[in-house]
């Protein structure tokens, strides 16, 4: 039996040619040659003994916390970090599996990924894919559904193998910067996927490389674990078959330039790959070499090797794409999503859950809006009052450590969590406890009634901006929230500020005169200036970056004065053609769009406050069509040569799911695949127009991000995947 | 024990050993709920008033206001008491249940094993693997002194769920002198109105955190039965295919809110699901792949499954149009071509929505073949409502074709729109006498149900679809002339009209530029207030309306659940909650406005999680936790 990859590498026997495919064309040769040796993935004894000690290790850690994680995660770097700094000479290499533990792992036994799974059904006649009438072949660049040639009953092709060098970039999602792709795959085992090579300028990139590339391992036996669940592949208990001679190795090598993990506006997360074969006695050698400008670019890399890659239902083994040049790299520095966590309370689970999604289209940031005035989730170390009187319940809560564990397991997968702490309004619930603890009001108008005088959304609640101590609590908690997320870049909130509420405060006016406040909007400003203050005093006065949301500050000159262009990024949540953008630009500050008219994720689901807020859904085109630089062009009052210097201050975009309507239920379907469309709007940022094409490969896409385990929504009938050109309506052509 | 041998284990599991669980350990909330005013407010401990208990909110909920948390609200009389029993579920007792025949017993077994789970289920800390995470009983532990004792009296010996059945049922609680016990007692005329009861029993009972045990109410009197006989949802597994897993979690649902129809769309021209045992070509090659297949045991299964629950499944073969794949293999096997259009492009000629296909009416081998799947699907599915289908026919799928016109020149007739709709009502009139030909007792009427379409049109319905035969479905809006065409012409109706009762609505389009057809969105308060009495009016006058509902005219009601963007992933959220508002609709008819039930199905839907299906959110947990508070 064998134990380890390396052991598996030596026996390795005797290698046969890999059959080459020309062209589609050749495709029906090519699968009659083939026809009889089907290989079929058997786990081997070190997988499955792997399996027995994570299903363990997750069911230990499904019934206690993720603080848990964190400690292992922790000893996870530990132990990387020795065992690197033994041999750091020689090619870094770790035991197949070791990767990070957490509750989205556990998808060999009981995921809840898998709990739906289709049983294996015993028909009698056809649960045998042999009797499947039907092939796929690429035809104008999509793949669809053929009758199999009746007297040649094994020439077929499976829908996912057939995508794979499908039209100009395959199954890719988001499409590559520069690809090349052949029209040729080659049959492996994952048993015979290695990671040969991992070199970086320190020990910490090249445990993150490591950390990633056993993801890539993970995605890989996942997408034969989830067929063999439907009885496709044989049983857990065949002999490994590792000898076969049709087998091919692939090899993997990863090269990092810079010592750069930390993830931030300036990060190169740009990658080239090469995919090449050799072949070898009957087999073939096939080499991977994905070189990253840093890390992030190396994940991006593996990223785009797992789509390079498919699991084949005739066959039963993997395929891959086995020539292949990919130059690439993002159009943008944010490429975000935004999840509200005080309107509902949403499990760490799923917000790991949505990581690994977002990991899936080489999204980078999660925007987490973590408190609101609806609840205070935030379990701070220095002001646990905060949550104890603002939490829903006394578990739905995030600790520190949760939060360090999940930004960890986060970077691991390209992505960096932005926290937001929303005031001075937005903010009710949680700061209750203030005048019985001597601290005075710390907010006003909590669930001040009728709500609609007082705030935007009920409940209501602002912070008090003449309380001193408001300040005080703030710098501890900015303390708290920066020891978790270790972020240079931090969202202070600053939406909808009613009036209203604060003139019920009494001697207001005092204050205001006393420090030179004219109106409603300097008191605003000078609340923002002053927490600014106490945030850059949380970060032990090194710089950071805060972001504001659009308002009527951002919008007004007034709030130039207190919102520094250096300090202050503005995410535009007003529509594409509000006046503010151009403004703000002549004004020389960043902008992340989240623009209302395209990037709301929530939109269109019914009302939840009386017959009220019902707004139109936003369809995946809309966030497929969001181009930045239509807006901004549009910003520039007719001076073109503007929009260059414009476009750098453009750092991307933001689609938000605000939670009034949502739930760990619904929340994947409301994601994806609307996320995964303004992903390839972001990181490849098309400038061609958008064809029917897209809607395939998005439905692709989908399909895989299925199989990966996210709930997502279905944009089509599975018989518009099969049988693409249908599914267009000639009197409401797409665009 | 190869595992040590990873450092890994080692490290994970001293890890694990070694960390305390901080979370759990955090202190309790400083609030808890007390029912004022009849509503449930959230106030902080130390302000409760000296008369007031600190409440979960769950108990709470149960007799804060005068229907609690009982959803759908009864018809009858409803009193529920001011005080609780606590209890563990261990100490339920199911002292008398009476049944008229053996089989009634058993099936009464069932419900009583499913209302354990659902008591376990309160329990946050349930696994959902049988195992009480109560506390189990001890000396000194005054709460397990305490027991629910349930006697069911059913009487007669009805075993399936058929149109009108009675459905009632009088639920009594009642506690003891010493204050330990509460007796339950529920009788019913059949096991269904028995079943009812049970759920609403168990919709009397919440988990109180205080005291880590169930509470129920000491004392309640309930008497309820629904006022429309059809109250069910449809549920597509042709557009996208469905596990059999997940459509038990929706007749679990279904169970829930005292829902009693399953309507399942079973085939349509994107792909044919249904391994028919005498024409296993047409999942062959219909199906989307050799795993997505419902097999006659699955089917069997699922009907038994859902009768427990008090569901009937209703089958439809929809059919001559939404009719294609799975039909192609004819020519090949000689049988010429049993369906047209197959597939065909552009498909906006052809039929409604890609793909195309419609059976061919000329072709004497279709209904053959036509007559071996209604048999097998009459084998295992409802014998008394059959759905036929029979929408969005596109003549114009007939109307070029020459093996149409040949067979309409040799009855004397060329092929034109007239003709053809003869043509469809021939088709009409053979496939129903087949769905008679092979149902499993042939004396018994089988009841056809019918698309609204231009066959059950004004102008053509009582031609071809009498009365006597068809039950008529209506998808159109509630402003469509044909609903009152239809109960002056003595047809009996279900209501399914889109503009208030589709649920696939409100989402990208699925083909084309834009949003879908009939959007927007239909929130649950659209659902809830879609009254099938009421929109008869003022086509009708109210005494044309009543004597229609009293001559069992209006069965009830439907809501759709298209398939072409959901499968078992999403499934759950699109249905729930808002089929508990279409069951309150359907099951109490309020007069009330939707506003007067947004806090009960708020904690109904709360209820629904807890027994594990995964609903949509209707608001932020806040307004559920600070009730009437979210008003617009």
């Amino acid at each position: 039996m064998t134990s380890s990859n390396s052991q598996l590498f030596l026996d390795f026997g005797s290698r046969e040619t890999t059959d080459r495919v020309d062209s589609h064309s050749d495709e029906l040769a090519f699968i009659e040659r083939t026809k009889s040796r089907a290989c079929s993935w058997v786990p081997s004894s070190c997988s499955y003994y792997h399996r027995m000690v994570y299903g363990r290790l997750q069911y230990a850690m499904s019934r206690l916390n993720l603080r848990t994680c964190f400690i292992l995660c922790v000893c996870a770097l530990i132990v990387f970090t020795l065992s690197s700094a033994i041999d750091s000479n020689k090619d870094f290499k770790l035991p197949e599996f070791r990767s990070l533990l957490h509750p989205q792992a556990q998808t060999w036994d009981s995921s809840p990924a898998n709990a739906n799974a289709i049983p294996a059904v015993e028909h009698g006649l056809h649960e045998d894919y042999g009797q499947y009438p039907w092939t796929f072949i690429c035809v104008d660049d999509k793949c669809q559904r053929y009758p199999v040639v009746a007297n040649k009953p094994a020439a077929k092709v499976s829908f996912d193998v057939c995508w794979l060098t499908c039209g100009h970039s395959g199954s890719l999602w988001p499409v590559p910067a520069e690809v090349k792709l052949s029209r040729t795959a080659a049959k492996f085992y994952p048993e015979t996927f290695f990671i040969r090579e991992i070199s970086g300028p320190t020990d910490y990139v090249k445990s993150l490389t490591s950390l990633a590339a056993n993801l890539t391992q993970m995605t890989l036996k996942k997408m034969l674990l989830e067929h063999g669940k439907n009885g496709v592949t044989r049983s857990a208990d065949d002999e490994p078959r590792y000898h076969s001679p049709e087998s091919t190795i692939v090899e993997v090598h990863l090269f990092a330039d810079e010592a750069a993990t930390t993830l931030t506006d300036s990060t190169d997360e740009s990658y080239e790959m090469k995919i090449s074969s050799v072949t070898m006695g009957t087999g073939a050698m096939i080499n991977v070499n994905i070189k990253g400008a840093t890390f992030f670019g190396i994940r991006h890399g593996l990223e785009t090797l797992s789509q390079l890659i498919a699991y084949d239902e005739i066959s039963q083994c993997l395929q891959i794409v086995d020539d292949v040049t990919i130059k690439d790299g993002p159009a943008y520095p944010i490429r975000g999503l935004m999840l509200d966590t005080a309107r509902n309370f949403i499990p760490l689970d799923n917000i790991y859950g949505m990581i690994d999604a977002m990991s899936y289209n080489k999204m980078n940031t999660l925007h987490w809006h973590i408190t609101d005035s609806n609840s205070f989730p935030f379990r701070s170390k220095q002001v646990p009052q905060m949550s104890l009187y603002g939490a829903y319940a006394p578990n739905k809560i995030y600790t520190i450590d949760d939060i360090k564990s999940l930004v960890f397991y986060a970077l691991v997968r390209g992505v960096r969590i932005i926290p937001e702490m929303d005031a001075p309004a937005h903010a009710g619930n949680g700061w209750q406890w203030g005048p019985t603890e001597g601290y005075g009001d710390l907010a006003v108008c909590i669930g001040k009634e009728p709500w609609r005088s007082y705030c935007g959304q009920p409940p209501c609640g602002q912070l008090n901006p003449m309380n001193e101590n408001v300040y005080v609590v703030l710098q501890r908690l900015y303390e708290d929230l920066l020891e978790a997320f270790e972020v240079d870049t931090f969202h202070v909130g600053g939406d909808e500020v009613l009036p209203n509420c604060w003139d019920g405060i009494p001697h207001i006016k005092d204050y205001m005169n006393q420090n030179k406040l004219h109106d409603h909007l300097d008191l605003w400003g000078d609340f923002h200036k002053k927490s600014y203050e106490k945030l850059r005093a949380a970060n032990k006065n090194k710089p950071i970056t805060a972001i504001v949301w659009s308002s009527g500050l951002t919008g007004s000159n007034t709030g130039k004065r207190y919102l520094d262009p250096r300090n202050f990024i503005v995410q535009i949540w007003e529509t594409a053609s509000s006046f503010q953008i151009g403004e703000l630009l002549r004004n020389n500050y960043r902008l992340i769009f989240s623009n209302v008219d395209a990037m709301y994720l929530d939109f269109g689901q019914g009302s939840w406050l009386g017959g009220e807020h019902d707004y139109k859904y936003h369809n995946w085109q809309l966030f497929y069509d969001n181009d930045l630089d239509k807006i901004i062009s549009r910003s520039t009052n007719g001076k073109p040569q503007l929009v260059s210097q414009y476009a750098k201050l453009v750092l991307g975009g933001i689609a938000t799911l605000w939670t009034e309507k949502v739930n760990e239920n619904t929340m994947d379907a409301k994601l994806w695949p609307r996320g995964a469309a303004l992903a390839e709007r972001l990181w490849t940022n098309p400038k061609t127009p958008r064809s029917d094409i897209v809607y395939a490969r998005l439905n692709h896409q989908t399909k895989r991000l299925k199989a990966r385990g996210v709930r997502c929504a279905t944009l089509q009938p599975f018989s518009c995947l099969q049988m693409t050109g249908n599914c267009n309506d000639p009197r409401n052509p797409l665009r | 024990m190869g595992n040590l041998r990873n450092p890994w284990v080692l490290l994970g599991i001293l890890s694990l050993s070694l960390i305390p669980n901080l979370v759990q350990a955090e202190v309790g909330s400083p609030y808890a709920h007390t029912c004022r005013n009849k509503t449930c407010v959230k106030v902080e401990r130390t302000k409760l008033r000296a008369d007031e208990t600190p409440l979960s909110l769950d108990v709470c909920k149960l007799n804060c206001n005068a229907l609690g948390a009982l959803w759908p609200k009864p018809t009858g009389k409803v009193e529920l008491g001011q005080e609780f029993l606590s209890f563990y579920p261990q100490n339920v007792i199911f002292r008398n249940a009476s049944a008229a025949s053996v089989e009634v017993k058993a099936t009464l077994d069932e419900a009583v094993k499913i209302f354990r789970e659902y008591l376990l289920m309160y329990h946050p800390d349930y696994k959902r693997d049988g195992v009480s995470p109560f506390p189990e009983n001890k000396e000194g532990d005054n709460i397990a002194q305490n027991s629910l004792v349930i006697d069911i009296g059913t009487v007669w010996d009805v075993k399936n769920v058929v149109l009108n059945v009675d459905e009632s049922y009088v639920l009594s609680l009642e506690s003891n002198n010493q204050r330990n016990s509460v007796s339950t007692s529920i009788v019913a005329n059949t096991y269904f109105g028995a079943r009812n009861a049970l759920e609403t029993l168990s919709q009397l009972i919440a988990y109180d955190d205080e005291t880590n045990s169930l509470k129920i109410l000491d004392r309640a009197t309930i008497s309820d039965g629904p006022v429309f006989a059809y109250r069910g949802v449809l549920i597509d597994t042709s557009r996208n295919f469905i596990p059999v897993e997940s459509l038990k979690r929706v007749i679990d649902g279904l169970s829930y809110n005292k829902l009693n129809m399953l309507h399942w769309h079973i085939t349509d021209t994107h792909s044919f699901p249904f391994y028919s045992k005498s024409v296993p070509e047409m999942t062959k090659y219909g199906a989307y792949s050799s795993r997505k297949i419902y097999s006659v045991e699955e089917a069997t299964e699922l009907v038994e499954y859902a009768r427990v629950r008090g569901v009937k499944i209703v089958a439809e073969f929809d059919a001559p149009a939404h009719a294609g794949n799975g039909w192609e293999w004819g020519p090949a096997a000689g049988k010429g071509e049993m369906a047209l259009c197959i597939n065909k492009e552009p498909w906006s000629s052809y039929c409604v929505e890609p793909p195309c296909g419609q059976l061919n009416p000329a072709n004497e081998n279709m209904y053959q073949v036509l007559g071996k799947i209604y048999k097998d699907l009459l084998d295992i599915f409802d014998n008394e409502l059959f759905h036929m289908g029979g929408d969005e026919v596109k003549l114009d799928c007939w109307l070029e074709n020459a093996e149409i016109t040949d067979y309409l020149k040799k009855k004397g007739k060329n092929n034109t729109q007239e003709t053809l709709i003869e043509l469809w009502g021939e088709f009409q009139s053979k496939a129903y006498n087949l769905v008679k030909d092979n149902q499993q007792v042939k004396a018994n009427n089988v009841t056809a149900i019918m698309w609204t379409s231009e066959l059950a049109s004004i102008e053509h319905a009582v031609q071809y679809l009498p009365a006597n035969n068809y039950v008529v479905q209506i998808w159109t809006t509630a402003q469509d002339p044909v609903i009152p065409f239809l109960i002056k012409n003595n047809y009996k109706t279900i209501f399914s009209n889109y503009d208030a009762w589709y649920l696939d609505c409100g989402f990208g389009a699925w083909i084309g530029e834009g949003n879908n057809w009939c959007s927007p969105y239909k929130g649950w308060q659209k659902v809830y207030e879609n009254s099938p009495l009421q929109l008869l009016s003022p086509a009708l006058t109210p005494e044309e309306i009543d004597a229609a509902y009293k001559n069992g005219q209006i069965l009830g009601g439907e809501a759709p659940l298209w398939a072409e963007q959901v499968d078992e992933l999403t499934l759950e959220g699109k249905l729930f909650p808002r089929l508990s508002a279409l069951a309150e609709r359907l099951w109490s008819n309020p007069d009330t406005n939707w506003y007067a039930a947004e806090s009960r199905i708020v904690q109904s839907r709360h209820r629904h999680v807890q027994r594990g299906l995964r609903p949509d959110r209707l608001q932020p947990e806040w307004c559920h936790q600070n009730e009437e508070l979210c008003y617009g």
